[in-house]
C-alpha cells in the first residue's frame, strides 16, 4: 500500500504543485511562488529517494480496453531514471529562480515545468507500452510550451518543429504496440523481452524486425539520433536556458529510456542481436556521433553548439545500447548520468553568461574567465569531463563504451566504434577547449583595464558547483553507480 | 406470433414523432418551435435509450412489421443493438448541437423563418432514424430524399452572405447525383431479384451468385450503390461540395451535417453490404479495394488541404473529409473487425466534430463574428471554456491516448494487422502520415487560440453565453473521454449488434 | 460550323433574329490578352524561380487549357457512364418475360389476395396505401420538405403594416401591372372549367380505391385548377379562399391526420392486434379501411403544394 502511494505521490506532487501555482492567487508573487516550487521539487526528490529504498511494485490503474491496461511499475531501471530526473529538475529549478527574472509569463513557465516533471516521472514508472506511449505524448505536449516561452516567431516555429518530429517519432514507436499485442499475449515490460516463448513464422519475424527498427528510429527522434535529430538545434537557441538544460539533459534521456524499454524489455536482446537491425542502429548512432561533433565545431552560437554537442553525446549512449553486451550497456548507463550532469552544467553556464552579459556568440567570450571565474571554472571542469580526461567521470563512461565495442566480435563494427569515439573526442576538445582558452587567456591584444568583475548570483552558482562536484566525485568513486548498473544488467542480458 | 413489448414500438414512435413535429413546427412561432423541438428530440433520445437497453438485454435484433403484412409484402424495420446504439447517439448529439448553437440559429436566420429551421431539423432527424432502422431498400431511398432536401435546407437558411446559396446549390446537385445513382441501382436490383426487402434481397443475390447468373449487372449495381452513397458521404474524389457547405453554414448546421448526416449514409452502405450483398461477395468483387484506396487518399489529401486554411470552419470541414477517410479505410478492409473499427470511428467522429463546430461558434462570438485565424488569436483567453473544449477536441483528432481519436486509430490498426499483406502496410503508413498531418493543422490552431495578442483589439471582449452552452460543452467533453476510456463497452455493443446484423 | 452553332444558341436564348449578317465571325478560339496581362507575363518571365514561373503561367493561360481538359474529361465520363449503363441494361432480364425474377411470390400475392386483404379494387392504390404505406408517408413528407425549402428561399415577409420590407417588392406585388387580368376569354372559360376541374379532382381522390386515381393524381388536378383560377382572376380573388394561412393549415391537417391514422395502423399491425377499421364491401365508396381517408389527406397535401410552388415562384407569397 505504502509503495503504491509513494509511486503515485512522486508523479502527482509536481502536478499538484503546478495546479496550486496556477490557481491560487497568492503565488503570483515571485518569492512565494519560488518557495512553493522549491518545496514541491524537494518533496518530489525526497519521495523518489524513498521509492528507491523500497522494493518493486506494479499497479494497474485502469483499462482502456481489454488489451490496453495502464500499468505503472517500479523496477531498478525506473528507480535509476526517476532519480536522475528529479535531481536534475531540482538543480535546474534553483538556477531558474534567478534566470526567470529575465523573462515574462513566469507563472506559465513554472506550471509547465512542474507538469513536465510529473509526466517524465510517469514515463519512468511506466510498466507497459501503452502507459509509456501515453506519458511520452503528455511529456511532449507539456514540454512544448517551455520551448515557445518567449513567444517570438522563431520560438513558435521551433516549438512546432519539435512537436511534429516528436509526434512522428511517437507514431513510429506506436507500431510496436500494434504488432506486439497481435503476436504476444503479454504487453508488459519483462526483463529479457516478451517474445521468447513465442514461435514466429518467417514473415512475422521479418515484420517484427522492421517494426523494432522503425520504433528505434521513432524514439530516437526524441533522443536526437539521425535522421530525426533536426529539431534539437532549432529548439535550443530559442528556449530559455533552464528549458534547454532540462530538454537536453533529461528529456533526451527519456527517449533513451523508451528505446531501452523497447529493445531490452519488450523485444528482448536475443531477438535483435546479430540481425541487420543491430548493425543499422550502430551505424546510425556512429553517424550521429560524428556528425554532431562536426557541426558543433563549425557553429558559433553558443547554445546551438551545445545543442549539436548533445546530439553527438546522446548517440554515444545509443551506440552503447546498440552493442547489446554487458560492458557497453554499463558504459551507456553511466554516460546517461554523466552526460546529464555535464550538459546541465554547460547549459547553466550558457544561461548565466546570457543573463549577465547578454552575449550569445562564442567569439564574444574573450576574458569571460576573468569576469566570471566560478562560472567558467565549472565550465572548464565539465568540458574536461566531456572530452574524456581522467580522473573525471566522462573518462569512465567512454572507457566502458570502447571496451564494450571491442568485445563485440564482429568486424568492422568492433573497431569502427573506438575510432569514431576518439575522433569525436578530438572534435569535442576542439569546440569546448577553445572557449575555455579564450575565456581565460584572451591574448596580448586584449585590453585588461576594461575588465570588470561581474557579481555572480548565488542562486545560479550553487547548482553549478554542486553538479561539478558530483562530476568529479563520480569520476573518483563510481563504484556505487557500477553496483546498481550491474544488478540491472544481470536481469536483462 | 410473439407479442411485442411496449418499448419495442419506440423506434417506430421516434420516426413518426419527428415527422409530425416537423410539420407542427412549421406553424408555431420561433420560440415555441424551439422549445417544442428540443422536447421532442429529448423524448426520442430517451426512447432510443430504452430501446438500446432492451436490445442489449435480449442480445438479438427483432423485426418490426410496419402494417398488417409481414415481410416481403409489407414494410418492416429491423432493430438491434447496433441500430439502437447509433440512434441513441445521433439523437443525443443532435440535441446537444442544437442547444450549443442556439444563439447562432436565431442570429443567422430571418426572424419569421426560424421555426422552419426547426421543422427541417426534425425531418432530418426522422430521416436519420429511418435510414438506421429500415429493412427495406426503397424506404431507404425515400428517406434519403428527405435527408437530401433537409440537409440542403439547413445549410441555406443562413441568409447573410451569398456564399451559402452557392454552397447549397453545389451540395444539392452533387447530392442528387448520388441519390440518382442509388436509385438506378435499386431499380436494376429489383429487376434482377424482384424483392425490395433486404433479407429477401440477400437470399436472392446469394442464389444469383451461386448460379453465376447476371454477374456483370450485379457488379455494376454494387458499384452504383457504393458510388452513390460515397458521393453523399463525401468520400475522396466526391468531396468537393463539403468544405463550402459545412464551412459556410451556421454552427449547429455544420455540426449536425458533419457529425450525423454523412454517417447516416455510411450506415446505409454498411447495411447494404451486410444484408443485401453479403461480405464475401463484396470481397471478391474488389469494391472494397477501391473504397480502401479512396479512404487513404481522403485521409491524406483532406489533411493537406486543411493545413493551408485560414478560415477555421473550412479547416474543420476539410478535417471531416479526412476523418470520413478513416471510416472508409475500415470498411475497405472488408472484414468484420474492419467494420467494427469503422463504426467506432463513426461514433468517435460524431462525438468530436460537433463539439469542435459548436466551439467555433463560441469562438466567433468573442472575436467579433469573424472566422479568420488572425482574429481568433487569443480567443482561448477570452472564453476559457470554449478554449479548453476546442483543445480537447483537437487533441482527440490528433490521437492522444485517453481521448476518442486514439481508440479508433488503435482499432483500425489492429483490424489492418489482422488482415495482413499489402493492405496492412498501406493502412499503417497512411494512419501515421495522417496523424502527423492532423497535428500540423490542429496544433497551430490551438496555439493560435492561446497566443497572447499584442494589439488592443478585442481587449475588453468577454464571453457571454447562456449556461446551457456551457453544459453542452461539458457533456461533449465527457462523451469524448468516455469513448477514449471505455471504448471496450462501445466495441462490445457494436460487435454484438453486427453479429445479428446480417 | 461556328455560324450554325451561333444561330442555335440564339434560338435557345429566345432571340428573334436568328441570322445576323456582317457579323464578325472570326473570333479566334484563343483568348486575347490585354496590355496588363502582357506586362505581367513579361515581368514574370524574369523570375528565376521555376516554380514561380509555372504558377504564373498557370494563373493566366493554364486556366484556359484546364477548362478545356475539364470539359473533355466530363464528356468522356458521361459517355463512359452512358455506355456502361446501357450495357448493363442489356444484361437484365427481358421485359415482359413471365419467368422474370420480378414475377415472384410477392407480386403474385398482391394480385391474387390484394382485393381481399386491403378491400381496394384499385390494386395500385391498395399497394401504396396499405401494403407499403410507410413509403407513401415518406413521400408526402418529401413534398412538404420541398415546399418548406422553397418557402425559406423565396417567401417575402411582411412587417406589421402588412407591407413588404422592400419598396421594390411592394411595387412588384402590385401584380396587376404585369399580368393581364382583363382577358375575357380566359375569364369566361375559367368560370366554367374551374368548378368542373375541382369536382373532377375530388372525384378522382375519392374514387382512388375503386378505379385508377388516388390522392396524388387527384391532388395534382385540383392544384392545376387553382393555378388556372389564379391566372384568370388574380390574387385578390383567390386570397378570399386560399391564402398562406389556408395552405399552412391544410398541409398540417393532411400530414398530421395521415400520421395519426397510420400510427394506429402500424401499431396494431406490429403488435398483432386486430384493427377495428372495417374493410367494408369491395366496390362501395366507404370501404377498404383507411385507404379513403388517406387518399383525401394525400390529395389535400398535393393540391396545396402544387399551388404553393406556382405562387411562390410567381410572387414570392400566396
Amino acid at each position: 500500500m505504502i509503495q503504491e502511494v509513494l509511486m503515485f505521490g512522486a508523479i502527482l506532487i509536481p502536478m499538484i504543485g503546478a495546479l496550486i501555482i496556477g490557481v491560487v492567487p497568492i503565488f503570483k508573487d515571485d518569492k512565494k511562488r519560488n518557495i512553493c516550487i522549491f518545496i514541491s521539487l524537494v518533496l518530489t526528490l525526497f519521495i523518489v529517494i524513498l521509492n528507491c529504498l523500497y522494493g518493486d511494485v506494479s499497479v494497474t490503474v485502469l483499462r482502456l480496453s481489454e488489451k490496453l491496461p495502464i500499468l505503472f511499475k517500479k523496477d531498478l531501471m525506473s528507480k535509476w531514471f526517476t532519480m536522475l530526473c528529479s535531481f536534475m529538475w531540482l538543480m535546474v529549478g534553483v538556477f531558474s529562480f534567478e534566470y526567470i527574472k529575465h523573462e515574462e509569463n513566469r507563472n506559465r513557465f513554472y506550471i509547465f515545468y512542474l507538469l513536465t516533471l510529473g509526466a517524465i516521472l510517469g514515463l519512468g514508472f511506466a510498466g507497459n507500452f501503452v502507459t509509456l506511449y501515453l506519458c511520452f505524448e503528455f511529456m511532449t505536449f507539456l514540454s512544448m510550451p517551455l520551448v515557445l516561452h518567449s513567444g517570438t516567431k522563431e520560438a513558435i516555429q521551433a516549438a512546432k518543429k519539435y512537436l511534429y518530429y516528436s509526434i512522428f517519432g511517437a507514431s513510429l514507436g506506436l507500431l510496436n504496440l500494434f504488432f506486439i499485442s497481435y503476436y504476444s499475449p503479454i504487453l508488459e515490460f519483462l526483463p529479457g523481452g516478451v517474445l521468447n516463448n513465442i514461435s514466429l513464422t518467417q514473415n512475422a519475424h521479418t515484420t517484427l524486425l522492421v517494426v523494432s527498427f522503425l520504433s528505434i528510429i521513432g524514439f530516437g527522434a526524441k533522443a536526437g539520433m539521425f535522421p530525426l535529430h533536426a529539431w534539437l538545434p532549432t529548439a535550443h537557441p530559442v528556449a530559455p536556458a533552464p528549458a534547454s538544460a532540462v530538454l537536453s539533459g533529461v528529456i533526451t534521456k527519456a527517449g533513451v529510456l523508451c528505446i531501452i524499454r523497447t529493445v531490452y524489455y519488450l523485444f528482448g536482446v536475443d531477438f535483435i542481436r546479430g540481425t541487420w537491425v543491430q548493425y543499422a542502429w550502430i551505424i546510425l548512432a556512429l553517424i550521429t556521433v560524428f556528425m554532431g561533433s562536426m557541426l558543433a565545431y563549425n557553429e558559433t552560437i553558443f547554445k546551438k553548439r551545445l545543442a549539436y554537442s548533445s546530439v553527438s553525446q546522446v548517440s554515444y549512449i545509443l551506440f552503447g545500447l546498440a552493442l547489446l553486451n554487458k560492458i557497453a550497456f554499463t558504459g551507456a548507463m553511466l554516460h546517461m548520468y554523466f552526460h546529464s550532469l555535464i550538459k546541465d552544467v554547460l547549459f547553466l553556464t550558457a544561461g548565466a553568461i546570457i543573463y549577465l552579459t547578454h552575449k550569445t556568440n562564442v567569439k564574444d567570450f574573450k576574458a569571460m574567465g576573468k569576469r566570471m571565474p566560478i562560472v567558467m571554472w565549472c565550465f572548464t571542469i565539465a568540458s574536461l569531463s566531456l572530452i574524456g580526461i581522467p580522473p573525471l567521470s566522462g573518462f569512465i563512461s567512454k572507457w566502458y563504451l570502447c571496451v564494450g565495442s571491442l568485445s563485440l566480435n564482429i568486424q568492422p563494427y568492433a573497431i569502427l566504434g573506438p575510432i569514431v569515439l576518439i575522433i569525436s573526442a578530438l572534435l569535442t576538445a576542439g569546440y569546448l577547449f577553445t572557449i575555455t582558452i579564450n575565456a581565460f587567456f584572451p591574448g596580448n591584444d586584449f585590453d585588461y583595464n576594461s575588465l570588470e568583475k561581474i557579481k555572480e548570483p548565488k542562486l545560479m552558482t550553487i547548482p553549478m558547483i554542486i553538479l561539478t562536484i558530483l562530476i568529479v566525485l563520480f569520476g573518483l568513486y563510481p563504484h556505487g553507480l557500477l553496483n546498481i548498473i550491474n544488478s540491472i544488467v544481470g536481469t536483462i542480458l | 406470433m410473439e407479442h411485442l413489448a411496449f418499448c419495442q414500438n419506440f423506434p417506430f414512435f421516434t420516426i413518426i414523432m419527428t415527422l409530425s413535429s416537423g410539420v407542427i413546427c412549421s406553424i408555431l412561432k420561433p420560440k415555441k418551435a424551439m422549445y417544442f423541438q428540443c422536447i421532442v428530440i429529448f423524448a426520442t433520445f430517451v426512447m432510443s435509450l430504452i430501446t438500446l437497453l432492451f436490445t442489449l438485454s435480449t442480445k438479438t435484433s427483432y423485426a418490426f412489421m410496419m402494417g398488417h403484412f409481414p415481410a416481403p409484402w409489407g414494410n418492416e424495420l429491423r432493430i438491434g443493438p447496433f441500430e439502437s446504439l447509433m440512434a441513441t447517439c445521433f439523437s443525443g448529439i443532435m440535441l446537444l448541437s442544437l442547444i450549443g448553437g442556439m444563439s447562432h440559429i436565431f442570429e443567422d436566420t430571418e426572424e419569421k423563418k426560424t421555426n422552419l429551421y426547426f421543422c427541417m431539423i426534425s425531418l432530418l432527424l426522422s430521416s436519420l432514424f429511418a435510414l438506421i432502422y429500415t429493412n427495406d431498400i426503397f424506404t431507404g431511398y425515400v428517406f434519403v430524399e428527405i435527408n437530401t432536401i433537409t440537409s440542403c435546407a439547413i445549410v441555406m437558411l443562413k441568409y447573410r452572405g451569398g456564399k451559402t446559396i452557392v454552397a447549397t446549390t453545389r451540395y444539392m446537385v452533387m447530392s442528387l447525383l448520388g441519390s440518382g445513382l442509388f436509385l438506378l441501382g435499386i431499380t436494376m436490383l429489383y429487376d434482377l431479384t424482384g424483392h425490395l426487402l433486404m433479407p429477401q434481397l440477400g437470399q436472392a443475390v446469394n442464389l444469383l451468385v451461386e448460379s453465376n447468373q447476371y454477374m456483370f449487372p450485379l457488379t455494376v449495381i454494387i458499384g452504383l450503390f457504393s458510388i452513390g452513397l460515397s458521393i453523399k458521404s463525401a468520400l475522396f474524389p466526391f468531396h468537393t461540395w463539403l468544405p463550402d457547405a459545412h464551412g459556410n453554414a451556421t454552427a449547429s448546421s455544420s455540426a449536425i451535417l458533419s457529425g450525423l448526416v454523412l454517417k447516416g449514409y455510411i450506415i446505409l452502405l454498411i447495411k447494404i453490404f451486410y444484408r443485401v450483398i453479403g461480405l464475401d461477395v463484396i470481397e471478391v468483387d474488389q469494391v472494397t479495394n477501391i473504397l480502401f484506396v479512396f479512404g487513404i487518399l481522403a485521409m491524406i489529401i483532406g489533411s493537406i488541404k486543411a493545413i493551408s486554411q485560414q478560415d477555421i470552419k473550412k479547416m474543420l470541414a476539410y478535417s471531416s473529409v479526412a476523418q470520413i477517410g478513416y471510416v472508409y479505410l475500415g470498411i475497405g478492409l472488408g472484414t468484420n473487425l474492419g467494420i467494427i473499427a469503422a463504426s467506432l470511428q463513426i461514433l468517435a467522429h460524431a462525438f468530436t466534430k460537433p463539439m469542435l463546430f459548436v466551439c467555433s461558434g463560441g469562438l466567433m462570438d468573442v472575436s467579433g463574428g469573424s472566422k479568420q485565424a488572425k482574429d481568433l488569436s487569443g480567443a482561448g483567453y477570452r472564453d476559457k471554456l470554449t478554449g479548453v473544449a476546442f483543445t480537447i477536441g483537437g487533441l482527440s483528432m490528433v490521437g492522444i491516448p485517453l481521448l476518442a481519436g486514439f481508440s479508433t486509430k488503435f482499432n483500425l490498426c489492429m483490424a489492418a494487422i489482422e488482415y495482413g499483406n499489402i493492405k496492412m502496410i498501406m493502412a499503417l503508413i497512411a494512419i501515421i502520415i495522417s496523424t502527423v498531418l492532423n497535428a500540423m493543422y490542429y496544433l497551430p490552431a490551438i496555439f493560435n487560440l492561446y497566443h497572447v495578442r499584442h494589439d488592443d483589439s478585442f481587449k475588453d471582449v468577454k464571453a457571454h453565453y447562456h449556461f446551457s452552452y456551457a453544459i453542452v460543452l461539458v457533456i461533449f467533453i465527457l462523451l469524448n473521454f468516455s469513448i477514449g476510456i471505455f471504448s471496450d463497452t462501445y466495441e462490445s455493443i457494436i460487435s454484438m449488434g453486427l453479429s445479428t446484423f446480417g | 460550323m461556328n455560324k450554325f452553332f451561333q444561330a442555335i444558341k440564339r434560338w435557345v436564348d429566345g432571340d428573334e433574329k436568328l441570322k445576323i449578317d456582317n457579323e464578325n465571325v472570326n473570333i479566334k478560339s484563343n483568348v486575347t490578352i490585354d496590355e496588363s496581362t502582357k506586362y505581367f507575363l513579361e515581368e514574370s518571365k524574369k523570375e528565376k524561380n521555376a516554380f514561380q514561373r509555372m504558377t504564373n503561367w498557370f494563373n493566366t493561360f493554364g486556366i484556359m487549357y484546364y477548362r478545356r481538359v475539364y470539359m473533355a474529361i466530363s464528356i468522356l465520363t458521361c459517355l463512359i457512364m452512358i455506355t456502361l449503363l446501357l450495357l448493363t441494361v442489356s444484361f437484365l432480364p427481358q421485359f415482359g418475360n413471365p419467368s422474370n425474377p420480378a414475377n415472384n411470390e410477392v407480386s403474385r400475392r398482391y394480385i391474387t389476395e390484394g382485393l381481399k386483404e386491403t378491400g381496394a379494387v384499385n390494386l395500385v392504390g391498395g399497394l401504396i396505401l396499405d401494403y407499403r404505406a410507410f413509403d407513401t408517408l415518406g413521400e408526402s413528407h418529401v413534398l412538404f420538405c420541398a415546399v418548406i425549402a422553397v418557402i425559406i428561399l423565396l417567401k417575402l415577409e411582411k412587417d406589421q403594416n402588412k407591407k413588404y420590407y422592400l419598396k421594390e417588392l411592394q411595387d412588384l406585388s402590385d401584380d396587376e401591372k404585369y399580368y393581364d387580368y382583363d382577358n375575357q376569354v380566359l375569364k369566361f372559360a375559367t368560370s366554367i372549367l374551374f368548378p368542373i376541374i375541382m369536382i373532377l379532382g375530388i372525384y378522382i381522390v375519392l374514387n382512388g380505391h375503386l378505379s385508377a386515381g388516388g390522392g396524388f393524381s387527384g391532388g395534382a388536378i385540383m392544384g392545376a385548377g387553382l393555378i388556372l383560377y389564379l391566372t384568370a382572376f388574380g390574387y385578390e380573388k383567390i386570397e378570399k379562399f386560399f391564402n398562406f394561412n389556408t395552405f399552412k393549415w391544410i398541409s398540417l391537417f393532411g400530414l398530421i391526420a395521415y400520421a395519426l391514422l397510420k400510427t394506429y395502423s402500424f401499431y396494431t399491425g406490429a403488435n398483432h392486434i386486430e384493427s377495428i377499421i372495417p374493410k367494408g364491401i369491395a366496390g362501395n365508396i366507404i370501404s377498404s379501411g383507411l385507404i379513403l381517408p388517406l387518399n383525401i389527406c394525400v390529395g389535400l397535401v398535393v393540391c396545396s403544394t402544387m399551388y404553393a410552388f406556382y405562387s411562390l415562384f410567381r410572387k414570392g407569397d400566396m
